[in-house]
């Protein structure tokens, strides 16, 4: 009997685990992590839902990307090297106050190198 | 105090008329049908001549001036216009630009229009053909995401 608990407790737990895990990969994210942390660190402050201006908000929510219809997408993906390539986002007056948010040049050609991958990827319908 | 009014209005006219003579560069340089947005996508013609009408006057190196647009200072202010305005979007260059590049000029096209960000107040004041009605951009806007899949496509 204690053993029957036992191994229904076991496989309870390891269903569970399973289960974790299925969800954990089923559920795409719509950045990969390491895009994901420069975009926080560099542009949710004023491109994601919470953020103050209406007008940033408008050019761009990160937090609704995944409702974004795919031409729009690509474009914006476009737009987002392009800005951080001119130096043109994150804005001046932005850093001026937080100055950590600049972004490096890794940064810079790591999320200019995924764009262009996303983006090549959206158009080939994936 | 009449004669120096007199003598005051003859002075801004001299100097209006010495402003003529210095004239910004027109902006009206030969279509290039191989770049030209219009040339390569062919809309429909009731779709050009929106287009034409609506965006050209600023987005493209083809600009439609009126007389009071050819009058010193008006001219310099139309020039600084058309110079951010195609520094945004040239038309003119579309087939420069890279599949992602067009997309997205495209997908812009259709939200300033939504937006009611273009054609600028200041241009449709004197542009009454650039006044585009809600089903002139719906038709617009259409076309524009039609042809931004067709980018797509390629």
């Amino acid at each position: 009997m204690k053993k029957q608990i036992v191994s229904i407790v076991m496989a309870g737990i390891l269903f569970l685990f399973l289960q974790s895990f299925i969800s954990e990969h089923s559920e795409e994210q719509a950045f990969p992590d390491d895009i994901g942390m420069i975009l926080e660190s560099a542009c949710f402050d004023c491109h994601a839902t919470g953020a103050k201006s209406e007008k940033a908000l408008k050019a761009v929510n990160f937090s609704d990307w995944e409702e974004y219809r795919l031409t729009k997408k690509i474009g914006l993906l476009g737009d987002v090297c392009k800005m951080v390539e001119e130096g043109k986002m994150p804005p001046e007056k932005y850093l001026e106050h937080k100055p950590d948010r600049k972004m490096s040049e890794v940064q810079t050609k790591l999320l200019c190198e995924w764009t262009k991958k996303e983006a090549e990827k959206l158009m080939q319908g994936e | 105090m009449s004669k120096r009014l007199k003598i005051g209005g003859l002075a801004l006219l001299a100097v209006l008329l010495i402003l003529q003579f210095f004239q910004p560069e027109q902006n009206n340089a030969p279509v290039d049908p191989e770049l030209d947005m219009l040339a390569v996508l062919a809309p429909p013609e009731h779709i050009s001549a929106l287009i034409r009408n609506a965006c050209y006057d600023c987005h493209s190196n083809q600009t439609i001036y009126p007389w009071y647009e050819k009058v010193s200072p008006v001219s310099w202010y139309l020039h600084k216009h058309i110079q951010d305005g195609k520094e945004d979007l040239n038309f003119s260059d579309y087939g420069k630009m890279d599949k992602v590049d067009r997309i997205g000029a495209l997908v812009d096209f259709c939200d300033v229009l939504d937006a009611g960000t273009m054609p600028l107040q200041s241009f449709l004041l004197l542009h009454k053909n650039a006044r585009l009605s809600q089903e002139e951009k719906e038709t617009l806007c259409n076309w524009t995401e039609d042809e931004a899949l067709k980018v797509m496509r390629e």
